[in-house]
């Protein structure tokens, strides 16, 4: 009896309101799209900083015979100065600072040139002796980057020193803005929400006004009488967040799975449609846990027992 | 039953007090009459009962409990053993009144079951039974009355309170629904009833307090409308600020059918505010 009415009341509430039902649901489903594309850049930060600090952070890559800088008047990096490379990473200065060192000699350097341009004609023009010694270096702290960098750039027989968090920073600084930017987009549209919600209850408490006198009149309990109220809240939020799934979704499917990913490489872009298994439904909790909020808030506010 | 200790009630602080100094008991089984003019405190001391608003001074006790010892959410469970009624009935015009009385056991959540047992019961009772169907804009206002007494009565409340319930209602009208109050007070429910009903309290002859100001000037066991009491202001003996006295000896004016089906528009603004959703004053009250 008592499911069954307040199931009644919730459905003949949302029709009754229709029209700031379906405001709700849009604006709920918006704020919590930005809230979801945040979360998503986010996570897309997390992953690439902890690929790359997984990965060699700083690569020095020794002269090699086609090398231009002026540290590589010489020619091809010699023995000796790939030794001092070598016993200086090892050394009292820099150790505390690297947690390992991957040394690539040239044979190696050349199976991975083979492999990333297999297929193309030029592979076969060059062979070992052309491709440069490379040391790949962990940090045991990725923010140190920039000591070590200085320590090697412009040596003799040193051609270039890369460092991979600063080459990545761009990319992680816009992310990052983008975060902030949907981010105050999310809390605008989410005040909004709140702020539709209160009314729209506030309107469905008016509209009832003579149910609500009669239930406290013949001893209906607190909860009895606001939960329609606030299931009726929940349900528009939880369309929203369902919306805003959908949203995401798209957007993933289309934007980044087949665009962004094919364009700048699956290494780097770890955001999937597969994420939406943890985002949707963080998504509808946190637009009913708002919704419910604003509600219990006006309900106070307006519907006094 | 219920018990007024000392009460005081003033909505507003600095304004004169609704209700002063109440001392008065109503014991188990009795039928009361509250007659004064409007303004005298009748309708705050029932609102006082239903704990719709708090004294600011004294304790009011209701079956033998300190309303101001029980915590905001028992009160329901105490709403649940009194029954109002109201001069404009206050039923609700989507509903028949088969569902308006249903209304009121299903939102106290009884069973379906018992609900279909009572329903009917409560209809054959005042009189209605075939008439389950109707909307409220299809009965007289003596059968409205007749649903909304049935609603107050249908949990079988220990205390029925009726604020003016045959304010509206033509003379015949009004004794039929005398007799039902009656019938409902025999079956042992207290009832207290606020009226402005000249020959019905001259003719039940059942304990009569009379209210003036917020105080209580007269207080008799089989008493009629009027006295001879100088305090006494619907004997014509006081200058009332509020309403002509009555000097009319039939009661209130005759009022046709068709007027009837319009009174549940006309509000008086006391009882506008009774059970609204926000009663600010009350709040301000509460706060203090």
């Amino acid at each position: 009896m008592r499911a069954r009415y307040i199931l009644g009341e919730i459905l003949t509430g949302l029709w009754r309101n229709v029209a700031m039902v379906i405001s709700v649901v849009i604006v709920t489903a918006v704020s919590l799209t930005f809230v979801g594309a945040a979360a998503l850049m986010q996570k897309q930060i997390l992953d690439m900083k902890s690929t790359l600090v997984e990965e060699a952070q700083v690569t020095i890559y020794m002269c090699s015979p086609h090398s231009t800088a002026s540290s590589c008047a010489g020619g091809a990096a010699t023995d000796a100065q790939i030794e001092s490379v070598r016993t200086a990473l090892e050394g009292e200065v820099l150790s505390q600072y690297v947690g390992s060192v991957e040394e690539r000699d040239q044979e190696q350097a050349l199976a991975i040139y083979q492999e990333q341009f297999a297929g193309e004609g030029f592979v076969s023009n060059f062979t070992a002796e052309d491709m440069p010694v490379s040391f790949h270096i962990t940090l045991t702290d990725a923010e140190d980057s920039a000591a070590v960098v200085e320590f090697f750039q412009g040596r003799d027989g040193v051609d270039e020193v890369t460092d991979l968090l600063s080459a990545f920073a761009p990319f992680i600084d816009v992310l990052n803005q983008s975060t902030l930017f949907a981010l105050g987009l999310a809390v605008l549209m989410l005040i909004a929400a709140a702020l539709l919600v209160a009314t729209t209850i506030r309107m469905s408490v008016a509209n009832r006004r003579r149910e609500i006198a009669i239930m406290r009149l013949v001893g209906a309990s607190n909860v009895f009488i606001r939960a329609p109220f606030l299931l009726e809240g929940a349900v528009a939020a939880i369309l929203g967040g369902l919306i805003a799934s959908g949203m995401l979704w798209i957007g993933l499917q289309y934007i980044v799975e087949d665009w962004l990913t094919p364009t700048l490489g699956a290494q780097l872009i770890s955001v999937t449609t597969a994420d939406l298994i943890w985002a949707a439904p963080a998504l509808i909790v946190v637009g009913a846990i708002l919704a419910i909020v604003s509600s219990v808030v006006s309900l106070n506010r307006y519907l006094k027992v | 039953m219920i018990r007024f200790d000392n009460v005081t009630k003033t909505y507003l602080r600095g304004q004169s007090p609704a209700v002063e100094n109440l001392d008065i008991e109503f014991t188990r089984g009795e039928f009361v009459f509250l007659v004064g003019a409007s303004g005298s405190g009748k309708s705050t001391l029932m609102r006082m009962v239903l704990k719709e608003t708090s004294p600011s001074r004294g304790t009011v006790y209701v079956a033998g409990k300190d309303l101001s010892r029980i915590p905001s959410w028992r009160v329901p469970t105490l709403r649940r053993d009194i029954g109002m009624v109201f001069q404009d009935f206050r039923l609700l015009p989507s509903k028949t009144a088969y569902q308006n009385i249903e209304f009121a056991l299903a939102v106290i959540g009884t069973p379906r079951k018992v609900v279909r047992r009572l329903v009917p019961e409560m209809l054959e009772m005042v009189g209605l039974a075939d008439k389950g169907k109707r909307m409220p804009h299809e009965l007289s206002g003596g059968e409205q009355q007749r649903v909304a007494i049935a609603r107050a009565y249908v949990n079988r409340p220990s205390i029925l309170l009726a604020d003016e319930p045959t304010g509206n209602l033509d003379p015949a009208t009004a004794e039929g629904i005398l007799g039902l109050l009656t019938e409902i007070n025999e079956h042992g429910t207290t009832v207290v009833m606020a009226t402005h009903d000249r020959a019905a309290v001259n003719r039940m002859r059942r304990r009569v307090v009379e209210m003036v100001g917020g105080e209580v000037v007269r207080d008799d066991a089989a008493g009629r409308y009027e006295t001879i009491e100088p305090d006494s202001v619907i004997s014509g003996n006081t200058p009332d600020g509020e309403e002509e006295p009555e000097s009319d000896p039939v009661g209130p004016a005759d009022v046709t059918e068709e007027e009837l089906l319009d009174e549940r528009e006309l509000r008086p603004r006391e009882e506008e505010d009774l059970f609204a959703p926000d009663d600010r004053d009350d709040e301000q009250e509460e706060d203090r």
